[in-house]
Parts: C-alpha cells; structure tokens; sequence
C-alpha cells in the first residue's frame, strides 16, 4: 500500500498554520488556556517532582549541616518544645488584648486567622524567571483574579490567570505584579506614618516602589506591607524589607525603593489562598 | 520521519520545561534555563523534509504554547523560524558540536526575542529584562543544546531521519 504523502505546496502550509495560529493568539484566554489546565491538572504529581532539590545542597558543608549528634537533637528538641508552649500562650494573650481593643474602641484590630476563607494550595511548577507558580486550585475551588496568596506567613503574590483546577499565581517579583503597599515612614515633623505606594516586580527578583515623595524620611531595612483590602486581605502583612533607597533618576522629588522580598520562592511548597469572606463586603 | 518520536521528545520537553527539575539547574537571581523546545526545533527542522520540517515546527511550538500563556506566541515563532531554517537546509550542513552550538545560540536568540515581541503586543505586559534573560538562555541553551544535538544525531536512524552517505 502506498504511503500516505501530503500534497500541498509548502508555502501554502506555512500560510495556512500561520493563520490557525493568530487565530489561537486572538482567541479569548478562557478557551485557550483549557489546554494549559488540562496538562497542569493531569501532570501535576510528575512536575512537582524536584521541588525538594536544590543544588546548593550538594556541597560539602550544607552535607555536614544536616546531621547532628543525637544527645544535641535531644536538647534542641526539648528547647523547641519549650518554645512552641511559650508561642501558644503569649497568641493567647494576645489574642486577649486584641479582643480587649476591638470591645474598647469598636474597631477591627484583630490579625488574620486560619478558618474559611483560606484555601490550601499546593505549588505544581516554579517559574521564578517570570515571577510566577502555578497551584492546584481553580475556579472549582473559589478561587478569584486578584485574591492575595501567602506563604511563609508573608504575601507572596496575587492570583493571575484563573482556569478550572489550576490557578497562576503572579508573585511579587514579576513583572506583571502592581501591589498597593505601604511603608514605615516619618514626615517633616517627625510623625510617625504609613506611606503607601504601588510596587512593581523588576522580574530580578526584587521589586520596586514608586510614588514616595521624598518629603518623607524612609530607612533601609524598613518592613514593606501589603495593604489591607476589603475583601482580599484583613490586616496589613509584610511583603519584604527594603534594601535600598535613592532618588527615582526620572523624578528626583520621589524615591526609588527597592524591596527584597521576604520569602524564599526555592522553598516554598504549599501556599494558601485568601478567598473572598462572606461576611466581607465584595 | 517518526511522528511517534517527535511526539515523544516534545512530550519530556514539556515536562521538564513545565515541572521543577530545570529550577535545580536554572542560572543566577534570573533563573535563566536552557529551552529545550529550541533544540528539537533545531534538529527536526533541519532534518526533516519539506512539509514535515514546517509541520514538526508547529507541532513543537504548539507544545510549547499548552505550558505557557498567552497561548499562539511560540506557535508563530516556532512556524516561522522553522519555515526559514527549513528553507536553508541545503546550506547549512552541522558536522561539528561547535557549530550545532552557533546554530542552537542563533535560533534561541531569534526564537526569544520574536516571541517576547509578540507577548508584549499580545498582552501589552513589557518585560525589561527581555533582552539580558534571553541572551543567557541563548548561551545555556547553545552549550547544553549542543550535547543534545550529539545524541540526537546518534539515535537519527531511530527518529527516522535517513543519514546521508
């Protein structure tokens, strides 16, 4: 039997996939990225595989860091669990006073808790050179464009593209990120305030904020916080620390801030997702 | 040519591409990673015959396209550059690792920057760091490639590709 040969001229091939291609380029993202969740949803355990490895390991004194005597992991153990009582009970007390305050002056002081409202998530693939990871939650799971994510008791990004089991999440770092935040901050007579700003990725890993006049005393070091939204996030959460401050080339009357963030994307493994709260205002 | 190997190879390309394990090898605070879609590109484009070469050329930018958005940039890039690399496949004759280098280094810069462009344009999002990241795939890519390239070569009975004598 004679095998099957295409017949068609070459160029009217290129033309012909040419145009199919601008076609998917155009189409509206929720068609075309169901492939995308597709493949994500049904590799997911195969590309989480390597999470766990880093090179760095593989030296000679990181080897030498993982073992210790066993009269020493007996000690630190004891230490660990005599710290973990202390952490519960000085939560508890200031859970208490938190409490206190809210009843004193009516207003809502009381720091983010786990319980609905929160999804857990865990991370399929790391694209750090993007600024962005990919989760095993989607629209199936009350998932939303723009809900913020923690990891590492930080902020770490907001929710980009939504599909139905996988999400992207875009972290602080990219470039595509345009977070509100604000920053410790000391006007001309002193007073201290929360300046806020917009912080963009740099897509190097730090991030950069725009918009401070430089009117206002900031020092390295600073903790930068993303802002409490209504509906997204209840209380203001560090993003990073400032590294450095100098006056934005384009507008000297504003500063140039560059903001390193606080978690390690290396070793993150599961994040949670601060979904939209009932009782919230959308 | 086997459709069954080129399936195959873009399949792996996609998982490591896709997966974890390429962070375990990715390069400074730009975690620059070697692009693997590059090098089948390479191979099957110059490998193949005529409408096969341009059709592999998609079917690897498609690949390319389900792990990444928007979806249709690497399709065109893919298309276009495999088109082109096809067109010149009487000229350019690989013999050597080094010159599998020069020509993986080459189509990477070609493939990144093409792409980038079309995903500004696409999604209006504007990456300064476009032209430095993609250098240094370029490089990663072009000295890592040129290994895959050698054993590519070695197994092209397998993939179907007739070794001219």
């Amino acid at each position: 039997m004679a095998k099957f040969k295409l017949k068609i001229h070459k160029g009217v091939l290129v033309f012909i996939l040419l145009l199919v291609s601008i076609l998917v380029l155009l189409a509206p993202k929720h068609y075309t990225t169901k492939a995308n969740d597709i493949f994500y949803k049904t590799f997911a355990g195969i590309l989480q595989f390597g999470s766990d490895f880093h090179f760095e390991d593989l030296s000679s004194s990181a080897m030498n860091k993982r073992t210790i005597a066993y009269e020493e992991y007996e000690k630190l153990l004891k230490e660990n669990q005599v710290l973990e009582k202390k952490t519960k009970e000085l939560i508890r007390q200031r859970n208490k006073i938190h409490s206190w305050y809210e009843t004193a002056t009516g207003t809502r002081q009381r720091l983010p808790e786990l319980g609905p409202g929160y999804i857990w998530a865990a991370i399929i693939s790391t694209k750090a050179e993007i600024g962005q990871l990919t989760i095993d939650r989607g629209t199936a799971d009350g998932i939303e464009k723009g809900q913020c994510v923690i990891g590492q008791d930080y902020v770490i990004g907001t929710i980009g593209d939504v599909l139905g089991y996988t999400s992207k999440v875009e972290l602080i770092t990219s470039t595509a990120q345009n977070l509100l935040v604000e920053i410790e901050a000391f006007d001309e007579d002193g007073n201290e305030v929360y300046k806020r700003g917009f912080m963009r990725g740099d897509g190097t890993g730090t991030c950069k904020v725009n918009g401070i006049e430089t009117s206002y005393k900031i020092e390295s070091g600073n903790f930068v916080y993303a802002v409490d939204m209504e509906g997204f996030l209840l209380s203001p959460m560090i993003v990073g620390k400032i590294t450095s401050i100098t006056y934005d080339s384009q507008n000297p009357l504003f500063w140039d801030i560059i903001v390193a963030p606080s978690f390690d994307v290396r070793s993150l493994e599961k994040v949670f997702a601060v979904t939209m709260q009932p009782e919230v205002n959308k | 040519m086997k459709w069954a190997s080129l399936i195959i190879l873009c399949f792996i390309a996609m998982i490591l591409a896709a997966g974890n394990m390429l962070n375990t090898i990715a390069l400074t605070s730009l975690f620059i990673k070697p692009d693997l879609f590059v090098v089948l590109l390479a191979f099957f484009a110059l490998k193949g015959e005529n409408l096969y070469a341009v059709l592999a050329s998609f079917v690897i930018g498609l690949c390319a396209d389900i792990i990444s958005i928007p979806m249709g940039a690497s399709m065109i890039t893919f298309l276009l550059i495999g088109f082109a690399l096809n067109s010149m496949n009487k000229i350019i004759v690989i013999k050597r690792m080094f010159s599998a280098a020069v020509l993986i280094f080459v189509l990477s810069l070609a493939v990144n920057y093409l792409r980038s462009i079309i995903v500004m344009f696409a999604t209006a999002d504007f990456n300064g760091q476009f032209f430095i990241k993609g250098l240094g795939i370029s490089l990663y890519t072009a000295i890592l490639g040129s290994f895959a390239w050698w054993g590519l070569n070695l197994a092209s009975d397998f993939l179907g590709f007739k070794t001219r004598r």
